[in-house]
């Protein structure tokens, strides 16, 4: 009984806290230009996150290191500092869009430019992760994170064709705009599958004392909580083809477009709703890869690390995060355009994947590590079709953020 | 090749974060020709109206507060400024029809102005005007664009 | 024992069970006809420095004796006679507060982080 109340938990957190800045913003452009037709790339994500999780969460579970840890002790440091720096980075680009993300839900409600909104956001964040615990961030915003499900009500309540839904789940090519569909593509497995999302989850598996009698549970949260999260992103791209598309609005670069995809379905509450969405999704995402960044760190080089101390007992940890979100506020204080910062973190993270899931093949295969809880041969493909996509998207990213944009 | 990305548009109101490969794509982006360019910005110009004709829908039904819409106009009237003068810019074999684009597309800022000043007055009759406006000049932007990419003698 | 699968980038432990970093480095004496014997463990930021080579490891020890003082120059060694366990984590014999392993990480609690409210 216990252990369903924790499985549940776990898939509502997981659920809750899948949308992000990334995966709506790449959905809505999507949906908008090409209708259903790139729904597979969001399949794809979420088949490939899934694998990706479960396998965090077992080795985590089975060996008690965090990928982090994992990646350093079984390869060295002289190559964890190249993951580490990349993945760093590129979280602390995804911060600022997220960041972005809770500031332009502001601007929207009340007007106030986002620029002004940075800070007020970053120190929002800081404070919970100054004084908060790791079960109220992981639970409690992910909880609030719920509201995002209105997507898929209002994509069920436009009665769209199904069968051209399952259709679009099957990949095709596009009858226009070829270069900016394959940009689109990237973008969207980039904004599914992001390495904070697996490395913050193995992280909460040793903050939450995971051991083997968990592994039953965490294929159930990565299975049931990352499909569901999937869902959402496909109803974000369902109401984006219906109401936007349908409009005449193809070309979504302007966040203030975002919020039109509600309205016509709920009226002010939609509004209301996508705003808080946005807001919500976003917060949860800021403090996720906040916190993230100082496990990675502290994690890499072996310090102190947990979100249920007190600062003073783990200035290093702390250090990290507060830094982190301050440095990353500055951009969108700067004025840079949250949307586009979004669609560009989100193709440079797909094309980072090589960096940081390759290690997954030889970790999850060590004996020394998982013992008889090994990968399947089904696992094994996943990891190599996962590293495969992620070169072919290094080599193709580079040209279509000169060429394909929106 | 197609496209012009979202990291070579520029407006003035933000610090885009890709000025410097803007930079270095420069000699990329030459290398686009114009018509491609002004495929482009007709596109955008011609999602930009229709944005604000649903906006302004929205705040007519009071489904839009005040501020979103009035922020909503500010942003689609910089865009459409920035779309008129890329296709203006755009050096092309027809003239006429780039000018027949381009002075669409200015019909629609000075809709999309003429909307926000309604907007900023309470004036329901202007904004309802301004739409038509802007319906109609959206439907000469279309005709001129199915002009310029019509198969030439 | 193969040393450097085994050991190197392990997690270090105190005998409080705080976590003191990773293991960096090994010293190793190597003996005649003899297989080679542990002596020390070194760990900071100068021995991850000089992994990735001479010139890094280098600047980071001047840049630490400059920011720290002459005995933040050298990295830190913890003798190899003083581990107690080998499991996921390496238990070592020592009370990390009587080290200087984390004199930065007091530095920063004094000057910075102790001085925000709520920390």
């Amino acid at each position: 009984m216990k252990k369903l109340v924790e499985i549940s938990l776990g898939v509502v957190t997981s659920v809750g806290g899948f949308l992000e800045v990334g995966s709506m913003a790449t959905a809505a452009q999507a949906g908008a230009t090409f209708g259903f037709q790139l729904i597979w790339a969001v399949v794809l994500g979420t088949i490939c996150i899934i694998f990706l999780v479960e396998m965090a969460g077992r080795f985590a579970a089975v060996s008690h290191h965090t990928i982090c840890d994992g990646i350093r002790e079984r390869f060295g440091f002289n190559v964890f500092v190249w993951p580490l720096l990349a993945t760093f980075l590129l979280s602390l680009m995804v911060l600022s869009a997220e960041i972005g993300g809770v500031a332009i839900a502001l601007e929207l409600a009340t007007g106030i430019g986002f620029q002004w909104w940075a800070l007020p956001v970053a120190f929002l964040a800081w404070l919970l992760l100054w004084k908060g615990t790791f079960g109220l961030i992981e639970k409690g915003v992910s909880m609030l994170g719920l509201v995002t499900l209105c997507f898929v009500v209002a994509a069920v309540m436009l009665k769209p064709d199904w069968t051209a839904v399952a259709a679009g789940a099957v990949p095709s090519l596009p009858a226009h705009d070829t270069a900016s569909y394959w940009f689109m593509s990237v973008s969207i497995l980039g904004a599914s599958i992001s390495p904070y999302l697996f490395m913050f989850y193995s992280s909460g598996a040793i903050e939450d004392q995971w051991d083997k009698s968990y592994l039953g549970a965490n294929r159930a949260i990565a299975g049931l909580g990352m499909s569901f999260g999937g869902t959402i992103s496909v109803g974000v791209l369902i109401v984006a083809a219906l109401v936007l598309a349908t409009h005449g609005i193809d070309q979504v670069d302007d966040y203030h477009q975002l919020p039109l995809m509600l309205i016509p379905v709920f009226g002010f509450w939609g509004f209301v709703l996508f705003v808080a969405s946005l807001a919500i999704a976003c917060f949860g995402a800021t403090l996720e890869v906040g916190l993230q960044q100082a496990y990675l760190v502290a994690q890499g080089f072996g310090w102190t690390w947990g979100e249920d101390r007190k600062p003073r007992d783990n200035p290093g940890f702390s250090a990290v995060y507060t830094v982190s979100l301050f440095l990353a506020a500055i951009p969108i204080m700067l004025g840079l355009d949250p949307l586009r910062l979004t669609i560009f973190s989100m193709a440079l993270t797909a094309a980072s994947l090589p960096l940081t899931v390759v290690p997954f093949l030889f970790l999850l295969n060590d004996k020394r590590y998982v013992g008889e809880h090994r990968n399947g041969i089904l696992s094994n493909a996943a990891v190599i079709f996962i590293i495969a996509l992620g070169f072919v998207l290094a080599v193709v990213t580079i040209p279509l953020q000169i060429f394909g944009g929106t | 090749m197609a496209h012009q990305t979202p990291a070579l548009t520029f407006s003035g109101r933000h610090l885009r974060l890709d000025y410097l490969c803007a930079l270095l794509l420069l000699g990329v982006s030459a290398g686009c020709s114009s018509s491609d360019r002004i495929e482009q910005q007709s596109q955008t110009a011609a999602s930009a109206a229709q944005t604000v004709s649903m906006v302004l829908d929205a705040w007519t039904s009071g489904a839009a507060p005040f501020a979103y819409t009035a922020g909503t106009l500010q942003s689609v009237g910089k865009t459409l400024a920035d779309a008129e003068a890329q296709i203006r810019s755009a050096e092309t074999a027809e003239p006429a029809e780039q000018a027949a684009l381009a002075t669409a597309v200015k019909d629609l800022s000075v809709a999309v102005a003429h909307a926000g000043a309604g907007l900023q007055a309470g004036n329901r009759a202007g904004v309802q005007k301004a739409k038509q406006d802007l319906q109609l000049a959206s439907r000469s932007l279309a005709a001129a664009y199915a002009k310029y990419f019509a198969p030439k003698p | 024992m193969k040393l450097l699968r085994d050991l190197l980038d392990k997690q270090v432990v105190d005998r409080e069970q705080v976590k003191i970093g990773k293991i960096d480095g090994l010293v190793v004496e190597l003996r005649q006809g003899k297989p080679p014997r542990i002596i020390a463990i070194e760990l900071g930021s100068i021995t991850l420095a000089r992994r990735l080579g001479a010139g890094p490891g280098l600047w980071m020890a001047r840049l630490a004796a400059k920011l720290g003082g002459k005995r933040h120059g050298e990295p830190h060694r913890i003798a190899w006679h003083k581990v107690r366990d080998i499991g996921t984590d390496i238990e070592f014999d020592v009370d990390v507060r009587q080290t200087s392993i984390f004199a930065w990480q007091d530095w920063l609690r004094d000057h910075v982080i102790g001085r925000i409210p709520g920390a």
